[in-house]
Order: structure tokens, then sequence, then C-alpha cells
């Protein structure tokens, strides 16, 4: 394709194409081309190969209805060796016309945030021992502020497992290209590339209730500490020892006080 | 309906997304979302209108992290930014590979409007009324400079935190989300959370500022006069406005969430925008 040749031309369908490859394609084949096997995690390898191949339906179901146009897209392609039906459907339930295409685009390139990246990379792609590993940097942190709700949490620890706070949230993408995400399907197993290809022993889902379980810990200390705060000064001591939260033993985890202020 | 617009994201500033009209605009509509809202999903369907005002419209949502930014960075950052898109939106911004959404011209915009909701609303009264006073700052300095483009415009505010949150109403709004704990460990060190606190001094003196401004300039200085909408029930922030507002109304049945999320059945946002009127 060379489009340095062309005189600008009006289409709004093939500007809205070739802007939504300049900015979410053409990253995406930059980072799916790299070799899968030197890079150690590999869930963003495969979590942008993924991407890319949702980004291939995505225009084949907006050329359907006009919104992209007809136009060859560059770059490789990933979609020879990909098995695409653990992750996509076909048809998809939503019933769209250009506007819903519309919303429900914008809809999941707003769902991508970094915090959600690393949730999908890490509860669908990840090796065990490294899915593990942040699960359990959560749950230290949970069952620190289990036992005091009121400990100071440093922004840098707030940032690192954000993936389980704002980037386990499960946008509302059923029937779209992007229902995966949603991890919703039994069959949409982890499927690791790594270079021994073993089988990961969790599923997603498995893996995504792990996180839930850590969350529901977390939030029940936090509720406890909103309840905490909004209780009067000289009352809080006896409302700790009666919940028995109040163990002076307690500390930030171990990665968290390496982290400092 | 038809499509009306596209959408791009911009890199600079990045987070921004612009909906271009596919036909020639005559006005900028900037949206500013509240407290962990989403940068166009807080406002769900206002793109997505066949209403012909909105199709001679092109819309900017501005994205800014509420859980880490500070109501006076944000609006720093929109008074610097915004003269860049109103009144002349760059022609490189209707291309993207020799394809146009549209023809170019050098027609600038005619109106602006600046839209808030919750946070977001606290967000352009500081801006507009920081403007407002470096505007007159210059004007001791030089009596011929031109009043800034920006304080054309008209806001349009829904459930504004002007006055504060309520007391448990953050928590009403974070266990709404299902994060909501995750958010909570963010206002543990958010200085939105904390500006946000009745009584706060960033809410006394930008209410004190843009009264006086309003007070002594009315005749330049009306786009610091807002026009809001509140929910009703509101429980979140205090519906409160200011002496200088040009005047508030109701939507029952609507939730501090819900009021500025226009839909089929409910067209008083894109009403409220369009006219300042939503009953």
């Amino acid at each position: 394709m060379s489009i340095e040749a062309e005189s600008p031309v009006i289409d709004p369908a093939l500007f809205r194409l070739r802007l939504f490859v300049e900015q979410w394609v053409v990253p995406l084949n930059r980072v799916a081309s790299n070799d899968p096997f030197s890079g150690d995690p590999q869930g963003p390898w495969v979590l942008s190969s993924v991407l890319r191949v949702e980004a291939d339906r995505w225009i084949e179901l907006g050329r359907m209805l006009g919104y992209f146009a007809d136009e060859p897209i560059p770059g490789p392609s990933t979609r020879a060796a990909f098995p695409e039906d653990r992750f996509f459907n076909n048809p998809y339930a939503l019933e769209f016309d250009d506007v819903t295409f519309s919303e429900t685009l914008r809809t999941a390139m707003e769902d991508l945030t970094p915090a959600r990246r690393e949730f999908l990379s890490l509860v669908i792609f990840e090796r065990d021992d490294l899915f593990e590993q942040r699960l359990e940097e959560v749950r230290e942190l949970a069952d620190a502020l289990t036992a005091q709700p009121w400990l100071n949490v440093p922004a840098r620890a707030v940032d690192k497992i954000e993936w389980s706070l704002d980037g386990a949230y499960l946008s509302p993408l059923r029937g779209t290209p992007a229902e995966w995400r949603g991890i919703t399907h039994d069959e949409n197993e982890a499927w690791t590339l790594g270079a021994d290809r073993t089988r990961t022993k969790r599923t997603p889902i498995a893996r995504r209730d792990a996180v839930d379980d850590v969350r529901r810990t977390a939030a029940k200390a936090i509720e406890w500490a909103i309840e905490y705060e909004q209780t009067p000064v000289e009352l809080r001591a006896a409302q700790a020892s009666r919940r028995g939260v109040d163990n002076p033993e307690a500390s930030l985890p171990s990665w968290v006080r390496e982290m400092g202020n | 309906m038809p499509l009306t617009h596209s959408f791009r994201e911009l890199l600079d500033p990045m987070g921004w997304v612009l909906y271009l009209a596919h036909q020639p605009p005559s006005r900028l509509v900037v949206f500013v979302h509240g407290f962990s809202g989403g940068t166009v999903s807080s406002w769900q369907r206002f793109p997505s209108t066949d209403r012909a005002w909105w199709s001679e419209s092109d819309m900017l949502f501005v994205g800014y992290d509420s859980r880490i930014d500070s109501i006076t960075g944000t609006s720093a950052r929109l008074r610097r930014n915004l003269p860049r898109f109103f009144p002349h939106l760059p022609s490189e911004l209707l291309e993207s590979g020799n394809a146009l959404v549209r023809a170019t011209d050098d027609e600038p915009y005619r109106e602006l409007f600046l839209v808030g909701h919750s946070l977001g609303g606290v967000i352009l009264r500081r801006a507009v009324c920081d403007l407002a006073h470096d505007w007159l700052v210059q004007l001791e300095l030089d009596e011929q400079t031109p009043r800034p483009p920006l304080l054309t415009g008209s806001l349009l505010l829904f459930s504004p935190a002007s006055a504060g949150f309520r007391a448990a109403g953050i928590l009403g709004i974070i266990r709404a989300t299902p994060a909501w704990y995750g958010i909570n460990l963010y206002l543990r060190r958010s200085s939105a959370y904390s500006d946000l606190q009745p009584g706060s001094p960033i809410l006394t003196e930008t209410r004190r500022r843009t009264e006086e401004l309003v007070s002594s300039h009315k005749a330049d200085l009306s786009a610091l006069r807002a026009r809001i909408l509140w929910a009703n029930p509101e429980d979140v922030v205090v519906p409160e406005r200011y002496d200088s507002d040009l005047g508030d109304d109701a939507v029952d049945g609507t939730t501090h969430q819900s009021v500025c999320k226009p839909s089929s059945t409910y067209v008083a946002p894109w009403l409220m925008v369009e006219s300042g009127r939503a009953l």
C-alpha cells in the first residue's frame, strides 16, 4: 500500500481504517512480531498476538457494515497459526449497525488500560509460576489490610497491584470481537507459547476466580477500614479490639516495604 | 440513524479523544468526566444521535487520571491545551494517510461549549476562572489584550462537585463500582479527593474568585456563569450552585452517575448542552 502517492480524498471509512491501522494494528504488529521465546514473561507477547487477531475481526466486521473501507492491511498476519475458535465467536451475538459498531469499538479501545492489559496477560496467557507470584503479592497485601485495615499503602504498591483492582473489571463487551476479554468460556483455555509449551495447571476461569477470592478479602478489610474511619476516635480502640483486627505484629508485606515510599 | 462522526484518539494530549463531524462543524463541545470516570464512556451515547445540532458539532473528550491528577493540575492542562483546538482545529487532525474525514477549510468554530460532570465540573470552573484572572492581569499591562477565545464559551455542568462531596457520597460512587475497594486504596493518595471535601481551600477559593470576577466583569466573563443540571436524588455531591451562575434544574429519577448519560428515552443531556435547558 502506497499512500504517499495518493491525493487527499474525502472518505470517512478510509480515514477510520487508516487511523485504526496506524494507532492499533501497527503497534500490535510491532510487539507480536518479536521473538516470543526470548521474552520472559511471555504474556504481553501472546496478548498482543490475540489483540492483533481481534483487530482483524473488528476490521472484517467494520467492512461488512461500511464503517471501514476495503483496503489491504499492512504487516504480517498471525492468524494462520492461531487457534481462533478458543477466543472468538462468529457470528457475533450483538446486532450491529455502523453507529453501535462505533460505540462498541470505542468501548473496547477504552477498556484496554495498562492495568487491564496486565490483568489479561497474567490471567489468560502467563505461566503458572509468574501468575502465582503476582497473585501472592496481592494476597499478602490483602492479608496485611485484614490485620490492620488502616495501613497506609504506598502509591507505588497500589500501582503494582492495579491489575487486580481496576484491571480485573470485566467490561460489557459481550457479543463483540472483544468478548474473550470477559473470560467467560471454558474453552478459552490458557494458551501459552513458551518454549516448552507446557500446559498451565489452572484455566483462566480458575485464575480469575482466584483473583476474585483475594479481592474479596481485601474488600472486607477496606470496608471495615471505612467503618473505622467513621467511628469517633475514642471508640476506635474498642472497635478494633472487638473485631480482633488490631494485630500489632502485622505490617506491610516485604515487597511493599522494599519499595520505600 | 446515520453515522455522523468518526473518532480519533489524540497522542498529544495523550488520552484525549476527538469526535469529528462528517460535515463542516460550527462548534466545538468539550467534555470533562468526573471522579473515576472514563474519557468517553462516562458520557455514553452523546456522540450517537441524529439531532441536527450535534451533526454540526465536533466533540472533544478530555481524558485524565482522576485518581492521581489534582484539580489544579488538570485545569492548567486544559487551559494550556484547549487553545490548540479552539477556535481553529489543526487541519492535520482531519486526515489519516491522505484520507480526509471531511473537507478541510480554515473556518474557525463559531461556538464553544464546556461540559463537565461532577469533578469535571470543578475542573472546568477552575480553568475558566484562572483563565479570566490571567487575562485581567494582562489587561493591566496592555489594555488592548484581546479576550481569550476560551472565554467566549458556554459552561454546562451536570451535578458538579463545586460545593464538595457529601460525607458518604464518595462511598456511594466507589461502592457502585466493581473495583470499589481498589478505588478506595487510590483515594488514600488522591489529591482530587481531598480537594473535594466541602469547605476545602480549592473549592472555597474557586467560588469566591468566580463570583468576584463575574460581579466586576459580567459582560466579558459570561463563560464563568454555569447552567447546571442536577440529578434527583443527588446523593453524591452537595447540590449547591454559585450566586453568579445562570440557573439550575434537576431531573427526577436520575442518579449522580446517570444524569449526564443520554439515551433514546432520556434526551435531557442533549437538550441541556444544545439550549441550556433540559426540560
